[in-house]
């Protein structure tokens, strides 16, 4: 089974869980479209974080999870933050998952 | 998994060759996820994965010693190189991607000693 | 004239010595995935240098890093490995 949605006109390949097969299929116009089918509006505060685990992603290699998220956010832009209960906040499904979702990124590897 | 283990983690693999490396590397980053104290150990060939002038996408690999340079903010802070096998391989310790403790062959007995649990990858 | 292809690293495993110990000096090797490792090593470069003709996969050596100075040893790509197989009339795999 193959899943995908359009975008642009363009057919973006997603796994089951609707992400990104491909990290360079993402735009930042298509943020706000993954966004809605996790039923998120997304706010600068939102922005910050996607725009910030991509980032996380393109110089690491790798999907930060939970525990990496909160600790690399406290690093960048300090404890307010950097907390897990100002991110649940943002992404009530669980940042991670979420955030990664929504800037075209691998599901964070978390359980073995 | 509710209390602490120090677990060690053993790399004696090059990183293409086989997928050991990357497989190593995950299992650190989950563990480190339930808050296990992760310990990784590079020796032998398995120094080599920390090699920071690689480019595996000639060969369609995953670049993942990049994920290296993330470790600190997965708490994995003992990371452990073995002198004889840097030298073995003419490689100085700056030729690495990230900053490591080296230490000498004799030292790893007495190191894994002190960890609950070993794995070897 | 035969080509030896080595592909394994000479620090953990014994294929790149056993095939120096029997290589013909008009032989050719070839040093592919984690045998371009050997490289790193001083020793067994000098004995390398002493074979008439030693190629090394490019696309190995530069996914792991590896550095190679203008010497004797060749760079090769996937389509030279090809035709190196096809010049030397049999090809050992180490």
């Amino acid at each position: 089974m193959e899943y995908h949605f359009e975008f642009s006109g363009k057919n973006i390949a997603t796994d089951k869980a609707g992400y990104l097969l491909n990290v360079e299929d993402w735009q930042t116009d298509m943020a706000p479209t993954l966004a809605q089918t996790e039923n998120i509006q997304l706010t600068d505060n939102h922005w910050e974080v996607v725009k910030f685990v991509r980032q996380f992603y393109l110089e690491f290699n790798t999907s930060p999870a939970m525990r990496a998220l909160v600790k690399a956010m406290a690093n960048e832009f300090g404890p307010e933050k950097g907390n897990s209960r100002y991110l649940f906040k943002l992404f009530p499904k669980g940042p991670a998952k979420q955030a990664t979702k929504i800037a075209g990124l691998p599901k964070p590897a978390k359980c073995l | 998994m509710s209390q602490t283990n120090k677990i060690a983690i053993v790399n004696k693999s090059a990183p293409y060759g086989s997928s050991n490396g990357q497989e190593s590397l995950d299992m650190a980053l989950a563990m480190s996820n339930f808050a296990q104290e992760v310990s990784l150990f590079f020796i032998e060939d398995g120094v080599l994965q920390l090699l920071d002038t690689q480019r595996p996408t000639a060969i369609d690999a995953k670049a993942y010693h990049k994920t290296f340079k993330a470790l600190e903010f997965y708490d994995i802070e003992n990371i452990y190189v073995c002198k004889q096998s840097l030298a073995q391989r003419g490689i100085d310790s700056s030729q690495l991607c990230i900053t490591t403790t080296l230490i000498e062959t004799t030292e790893l007995p007495e190191l894994l000693a002190s960890q609950q649990q070993v794995m070897c990858f | 004239m035969i080509l030896h292809k080595v592909a394994s690293s000479p620090f953990s495993h014994r294929a790149l010595d056993h095939c120096l110990q029997r290589i013909h000096a008009t032989d050719g090797l070839l040093l592919t995935q984690d045998a371009v490792y050997g490289l790193m090593d001083k020793e067994l470069s000098t004995k390398l240098q002493q074979l008439e003709a030693v190629f090394v996969l490019k696309e190995d050596a530069e996914a792991r890093g590896i550095e190679i100075e203008p010497s004797t040893i060749q760079l090769i790509n996937y389509e030279q490995f090809v035709e190196l197989c096809l010049k030397y009339e049999k090809v050992i795999s180490w």
